[in-house]
């Protein structure tokens, strides 16, 4: 009888500490989880705020470079229509890339024309705002390398055993990353 | 590059991650780099100075006047402006080696990210202005871009390396606008009135005994009156208690009970120091920094 007692008691004990292991390891994902999709909301932020620069450049342009400033009012138009992005649908992402990446080629092939207009060039308002792409560029940089970093400390946490067992109990997956390939995401090169 | 290794490996998800991850690794330890070039390491920071020289450049009056206009700043308004001046940028881009330099030497203090770093590159004549969270609203990316077309690259043309850094300080100083020296914003300034004041703790240790007393003096009264609770009476049996009498406790003693118990001892005291006494540069240098962060803001540019 104290035997099985005593086996029962060791069988509790190992069960509450599974538990509370099993919590742990739980509450630990769902911070990492927390922290890929701030960094996201982050990745958002800067890309719209790309976005918000675009009326200003478009109105500044037209007034030397009409035919380009119409063309790059159409492909936002476009592009502009990005909705949420569910960040754990890799299509969804390479959509939301692909996306951004030709909104990229369009400002790049911009600033490229803007070189033929010297007006233009001179202008304040379009140097002041090339500034500002510059800067959001450097921010996209940065905020979507914190977002991968985010994004490979949950999936190392999760890929990793015995965490794997509570993640896919949770039924938690591995995010997806940015595609490396990035042919069409050069950063508008503004040179003098 | 990486990239292409892992397709050579078959694409597979496992080494997309495992590699990153493990260059990484190597990274932290300073012996792989994290790109397929070569990466400028970023220099362990001397903590006692808002000026930081790869290589000893300016002459040592220069240095310190650019040094105390920072240092007078941070203490006023707790921005962490540095000037760092680099030698070459080996391969890297000036805003992106600027970011990581910000961020591993974590300027500005936590939560507020009020940092600024002002970077020169030397011998590439590149500069890179890179702005914390906190101060990016007063300093845009557009201004950061007209500090150094108007204040640094005109005198780096000329070879002034001294002048362009004090008109580039200058034109940030004005942008941001720190009028009053309040010793309440900077840290170092804040470290220093909370020494200052707990100096003034400890003299009027006679009063808090005073506080500490009355609950004391309140104790034994209540254990004084407890004990006569009950008058005697004489009576014609002899002396015996007076049950209908008083209830052995009136007004006064609630008020000495209610100050035993509301517990004034715990209250920390202002001495009378206050703020006077360190609005000198004098009183110690550069604390250190906060950690703050940085987004990518702020811009470039090349003489």
């Amino acid at each position: 009888m104290k035997s099985f007692l005593i086996a029962l008691g060791v069988f509790a004990l190992v069960l509450v500490g599974g538990i509370s292991w099993g919590i742990g390891v739980n509450n630990q994902l769902v911070g990492l989880d927390e922290g890929v999709s701030q960094s996201w909301s982050q990745v958002e932020n800067v890309y719209q705020r790309r976005l918000d620069l675009i009326p200003n450049l478009v109105a500044t342009v037209k007034g030397y470079a009409k035919h380009e400033a119409e063309t790059l009012e159409k492909v936002v138009a476009e592009r502009a229509k990005v909705g949420r992005v569910e960040i754990n649908n890799p299509e969804a992402l390479k959509q939301f890339q692909a996306k951004q990446g030709e909104l990229s080629s369009a400002l790049s092939r911009l600033m490229v024309v803007s070189e033929q207009y010297p007006d233009l060039k001179a202008n304040q308002n379009f140097r002041d705002l090339q500034a500002q792409l510059e800067g959001t560029e450097n921010r996209i940089t940065v905020e979507r390398m914190r977002f991968t970093e985010a994004v490979k400390a949950y999936n190392t946490t999760i890929r990793k055993f015995p965490a794997s067992l509570i993640a896919s109990f949770r039924n938690m997956k591995e995010k997806p990353y940015f595609d490396a390939k990035e042919g069409a995401d050069v950063a508008p090169k503004v040179e003098f | 590059m990486i990239w292409d290794l892992i397709h050579f490996f078959g694409g597979s998800r496992r080494i997309a991650i495992a590699v990153p991850a493990v260059l990484s690794a190597l990274c932290s330890l300073g012996i792989a780099p994290m790109s397929g070039h070569a990466a400028k390491v970023v220099p362990e920071y001397p903590p006692s100075t808002l000026v930081y020289e790869e290589k000893p450049t300016l002459n040592p009056e220069n240095f310190k006047r650019i040094e105390n206009y920072l240092l007078r700043h941070e203490r006023a308004t707790g921005d962490q402006i540095v000037i760092a001046l680099f030698q070459g940028l080996e391969g890297e881009t000036p805003s992106g080696y600027a970011n990581r330099v910000y961020a591993s030497w974590g300027l500005g203090e936590k939560g507020k990210d009020n940092g600024l770093l002002v970077a020169f590159f030397l011998i590439d004549k590149q500069v890179a202005i890179e702005v914390g969270y906190g101060l990016e609203h007063v300093v845009t990316d557009a201004f950061s871009k007209r500090v150094i077309d108007t204040a640094i690259v005109p005198q780096m043309k000329k070879g002034d390396l001294n002048a362009a850094i004090l008109s580039a300080i200058e034109m940030i100083f004005v942008e941001i606008e720190s009028p009053v020296i309040d010793p309440t914003k900077s840290k170092a300034a804040r470290d220093e009135l909370q020494q200052l004041t707990e100096f003034g703790n400890k003299v009027p240790s006679l009063v808090v005994l005073f506080f500490a007393l009355i609950p004391l003096l309140s104790i034994f009264l209540i254990i004084y009156r407890l004990r006569y609770a009950y008058e005697l009476d004489y009576q014609s049996k002899g002396w015996r208690p007076n049950r209908k009498g008083r209830l052995g406790f009136d007004l006064l003693d609630i008020f000495l009970i209610l100050g035993a118990l509301s517990g004034r001892r715990g209250r920390s005291h202002h001495g009378g120091f206050g703020g006077g006494g360190f609005g000198g540069g004098s009183g110690g240098g550069f604390g250190g920094f906060g950690g703050g962060r940085s987004g990518g803001g702020g811009a470039s540019g090349g003489w």
